[in-house]
């Protein structure tokens, strides 16, 4: 690899949302609070833009270590991988950000939630611009901390509850990884800037433990199986912070941190000559299915959606866990349109909720009728998430075929299929229900504002769009997977 | 020149306090001003000093122009000066902290006392930090640990008169131990002086009798630690105390059995038998962090949380020292600033709300966060230190320490570092919880509460603190200018 260009940029792009953020905490007029988050997510995205030529040409942005002790430092280096997942999250960002003025706009206690969701995000894009363990583990930590208030904001019984579930696990998932961070510092790798950093002359059982150490870490933010637990409680949130937990952070940044391990800790031949893939394949495999089964008898929308989002998020383990050039394009792809699909299927059952007060899968007959855009859109988001041409999902599901064909594993070929067969299953019913099925009751057709209707349609176009031109996230995605694979 | 604040930096808090009985009785608010006049001197000089020893790396002073052996020599190194840092600006906090709260949870009468006993707590602390042997150690653990035992008792309740005697009966063993465990010193080697010391006793075969001077003093100085299991008397001193003398009982009383630990271990043994005190002080301080912090957790009191929390964080002090490791000792000595600075700005702030709200339960403090919105910044900013969340002090203590555990192979003590600290913010979030994500409590008359203004005497001293807090959380490096050379030189005493 290239040496880094010495930029402070992605110090700025960081720290100013996070200044931003604090600051809403002082301000009393949502005006002015709107603007500040609005401005946060502007400056991020903008900012990142700006980098997208240069790393799309394999290049390396960094910023010196700024030393806070002996050992513990703050450093920031945006490569290809870093930046593909930050662009995800400023992204949606910004239309989390337009959706929430409307949907909180009734809410109570609105400084902290804005506060807490531009701090939450901006410490999302913390983890992908890190250059170092510590740097990663840092904002990983403080996205935990800062989307706990986030989950329960509505304070009930139930609230508290969900929120003590995410602590719990969460909490002890970041415990695991500060062990692995720990314990690969001392072997002696901190910066992410080869590939496999970890000395191969270490005895193979200590280094299968750390990497299961940081698989528990990870996967925990991640969803993995059998770690999943608190993501479907969490769903009881405000619909933002389910946007912000499935697709706009923090189950992004757990499966990022996993991709890091896998290639910038380990490195494809020592995970190989460990025979660990293999484990972390059937883990990737097993949630898949398991997570579309469980979604397919969920009643409760965002319940259904959120277990989808169990299943999905493993198709980008797989991906990368197969070691292959097609399988992490493929990955990183998938990460993309999931993130795009989700957030507009998850801001659809939000305006659902708002506008009917329907949270049921049961009870969405006639919804066709009553907001009719609303589930055009859901139905786009839907297609795109099984995969149907020409969305960014097809694009994404063939890369991702390709990578267990690519590796002579093809039973996991069968595993992807059938869970896009039950990701079918599970979202096409409510398409067909909300417009072929009556309502009970008498049903009237309701305006849906567009701060509601925007960022839904942004969600299920964009993924629609970037289907037919895929090129900002595919370049980046081939220059992830020859600088890990070498092409 | 500044050797001799040496000497003042002891003298002053201590001859001041024999004043205040006496200017109280024309001059109702003496005592205060006396004390934190005194305590603000003493800080000022610990300042000088502490800028001596970052030029000469050792200072000492000898009483009467007498050197040792024969005279006694008061001395500050890097360690001492770590300490008297700590212990000099803490104390003053506290004493301007105590002036409002004070005047409103104590009798008029026992005001003046408070102060006497505040000064003399004071400056036996730093007496204890800058004695060059042992026997004035003892007199001066002596001295911080009677006044100690009085404070805690000094509201006079039944309870916190239960709490005190406890706390005294555990205190006279621990005195009586360090007694004899210096007398068994003496008769082996003829000697007092540190130095001297640790010279005869290199020389001498490491014996049944040297063993047990080492235990005798390491566990009467485990007990000052509050080391469990010998932490009983804790949680019901620091919990009954008033609460800015909880915030110098967990912030640094017990910090001074650390001290006195680490004296005998570095300074007199030179590291000797390191292998098997390791063990046996490293089991104790893993149990005491995981046991603290499951008690802490059950507790409902937020005194009470607070005292059992220091249990489990003293536990990370002693871990650190008993791994004798650089990472090790440095990550106890920022553990050490850690909780001092954090567990004395909680107890400030406990002691605002059940000064100024009346209730310490934590049912009480439901929505207090939207009450004292300032006031609970800072409570939040401690908590999180506390929690060794990112940025701030505590993570890098705890980061150390599970390096110094994994570099000496001890897998399960990292562990127990990080179990501990996820308890930790478990009984963090829990009061986080209440103060701030609950609906706000109803008064009596069926209202909200109303919260009288914090008055400035007690909101800048918690500011002052919950900024340092800040401060060396973002910043730790700017404490390693101090803990580097002091570590670097516990390590090189070893032999």
């Amino acid at each position: 690899m290239s040496a880094p260009i010495f930029t402070y940029l992605p110090v700025l792009l960081v720290f100013i949302p996070i200044i931003l953020g604090m600051l809403i905490f002082l301000v009393q007029k949502e005006g002015v609070r709107i603007f500040l988050a609005l401005l946060a997510s502007l400056i991020g995205f903008g900012g990142l833009s700006w980098m997208w030529p240069t790393i799309s040409k394999g290049l390396v942005l960094a910023t010196r270590p700024i030393f806070l002790a002996p050992e513990i430092f703050l450093y920031f280096r945006v490569d290809a991988l870093g930046l593909l997942f930050a662009l995800v999250s400023a992204l949606l960002w910004i239309f989390t950000v337009i959706f929430t003025v409307k949907y909180m706009e009734k809410e109570s206690f609105k400084g902290r939630f804005w506060g807490f969701l531009t701090l939450a995000v901006a410490s999302g894009i913390g983890v992908t611009l890190a250059g170092n363990l510590i740097t990663l583990f840092f904002f990983f930590e403080m996205l935990t901390v800062f989307t706990y208030p986030l989950v329960i904001h509505g304070e009930t019984g139930a609230a508290m509850a969900a929120g003590r579930k995410y602590f719990l696990y969460l909490f002890v998932g970041e415990a695991l990884l500060l062990f692995s961070v720990v314990f690969t510092i001392f072997l002696g790798g901190t910066v992410f800037d080869k590939v496999g950093m970890l000395p191969t002359t270490q005895s193979p059982n200590l280094l299968r433990f750390l990497l299961f150490t940081f698989v528990l870490g990870f996967g925990v933010k991640a969803a993995i199986f059998p770690l999943h637990r608190w993501l479907p409680e969490a769903a009881i949130a405000p619909t933002p912070v389910t946007a912000l937990l499935h697709a706009d952070a923090v189950v992004n940044v757990g499966i990022f941190g996993l991709i890091r391990v896998i290639y910038n800790v380990f490195g494809p031949e020592l995970i190989q000559s460990l025979g660990m893939d293999g484990l972390l394949i059937w883990v990737a495999t097993v949630t898949m299915i398991f997570g579309s089964v469980i979604a397919l008898r969920q009643d409760d929308l965002k319940r259904r959606l959120a277990y989808s989002t169990v299943a999905h998020i493993s198709y980008t383990l797989l991906g990368a866990a197969v070691l292959s050039a097609s399988g992490l394009v493929g990955a990183l792809i998938h990460l993309v349109s999931h993130a795009f699909m989700k957030v507009s299927l998850f801001f659809c059952a939000g305006a659902i909720d708002r506008g009917t007060g329907k949270k049921r899968v049961s009870e969405l007959g006639g919804m066709g009728y009553r907001q009719p855009l609303v589930m055009v859109a859901f139905t786009v988001a839907s297609l795109g998430l099984i995969g149907v041409p020409p969305t960014l999902g097809f694009l994404s599901k063939w890369y991702l075929w390709m990578g267990p064909l690519e590796a002579q594993q093809s039973i996991f070929l069968g595993a992807l299929i059938l869970s896009t067969l039950l990701c079918a299953f599970y979202l096409l019913p409510i398409t067909y229900r909300a417009f072929f099925k009556h309502a009970e009751g008498p049903v009237e057709r309701q305006r849906t504002s567009w701060f509601y209707l925007l960022p839904i349609f942004v969600g299920a176009v964009g993924g629609l769009l970037l289907g037919v031109f895929p090129k900002p996230f595919l370049i980046l995605a081939r220059v992830v997977s020859e600088s890990f694979l070498g092409g | 020149m500044e050797k001799h604040f040496l000497i003042l930096t002891v003298t002053v808090p201590l001859a001041t306090a024999t004043l205040i009985p006496l200017l109280s009785i024309r001059w109702e608010r003496a005592g205060f001003w006396l004390a934190s006049l005194a305590l603000l001197f003493s800080f000022g000089s610990a300042l000088i000093l502490v800028g001596g020893v970052l030029v000469d790396g050792r200072i000492a002073y000898h009483v009467g122009g007498w050197a040792p052996p024969w005279g006694i020599e008061i001395f500050l190194d890097w360690v001492g000066a770590f300490f008297l840092l700590l212990a000099s600006s803490l104390s003053l906090a506290v004493a301007i902290f105590s002036r409002i709260y004070v005047e409103q949870n104590l009798e008029a009468s026992k005001i003046p006392l408070f102060y006497v006993l505040l000064l003399l707590l004071a400056g036996g602390m730093i007496g204890f930090i800058l004695a060059g042997d042992i026997f004035n150690m003892f007199i001066f653990f002596e001295i911080f640990s009677l006044s100690s035992y009085a404070l805690v008792a000094i509201s006079g309740g039944l309870e916190s008169l239960k709490a005190s005697f406890r706390y005294l009966l555990m205190g006279t063993i621990s005195s009586l131990f360090v007694l004899l465990g210096i007398g068994l010193l003496y008769s082996l080697t003829g000697t007092l002086y540190m130095p001297l010391l640790a010279q005869e006793l290199g020389v001498l075969p490491y014996s049944g009798a040297i063993r047990a001077a080492t235990a005798l003093i390491l566990v009467a100085f485990g007990i000052e630690a509050a080391l469990f299991p010998l932490h009983v008397w804790l949680p019901g001193a620091h919990s009954l105390a008033p609460s800015p003398v909880s915030a110098l009982l967990s912030g640094l009383v017990i910090k001074m059995g650390v001290y006195g630990m680490i004296k005998v271990l570095f300074y007199i043994l030179g590291g000797r038998g390191s292998s098997e005190i390791g063990a046996l002080f490293s089991l104790m301080a893993a149990t005491a962090i995981i046991v603290g912090a499951l008690f802490a957790l059950r507790e409902n009191d937020i005194k009470l949380i607070f005292a059992h929390s220091s249990v489990s964080q003293i536990g990370y002090v002693i871990l650190g020292i008993y791994l004798f490791s650089y990472f090790g000792l440095a990550g106890g000595l920022l553990q050490v600033l850690n909780h001092a600075l954090a567990k004395s700005a909680l107890f400030l702030c406990a002691g605002v709300v059940i000064s100024q709200a009346g209730f310490r339960r934590l049912e009480d403090l439901r929505g207090i966060g939207r009450r004292m919105p300032f006031l609970m910044v800072f409570f939040t900013i401690a908590l999180a230190s506390l929690a060794s969340l990112p940025f701030t002090c505590g993570f890098a203590s705890k980061y150390y320490l599970c390096k110094g555990a994994i570099e000496r192979g001890e897998f399960w003590l990292a562990g127990i570092v990080l179990l501990g600290s996820f308890l930790t913010l478990l009984y963090c979030v829990k009061i986080v919880n209440y103060i701030f994500f609950a609906t706000p409590a109803v008064g009596r008359g069926g209202g909200e509460r109303s919260y009288p203004e914090v008055s400035p005497w007690m909101m800048v001293p918690i500011g002052v603190l919950g900024f340092g807090s800040l401060l060396v959380g973002i910043f730790p490096g700017l404490s390693f200018i101090l803990i580097k050379p002091a570590v670097l030189g516990l390590l090189g005493m070893v032999r």
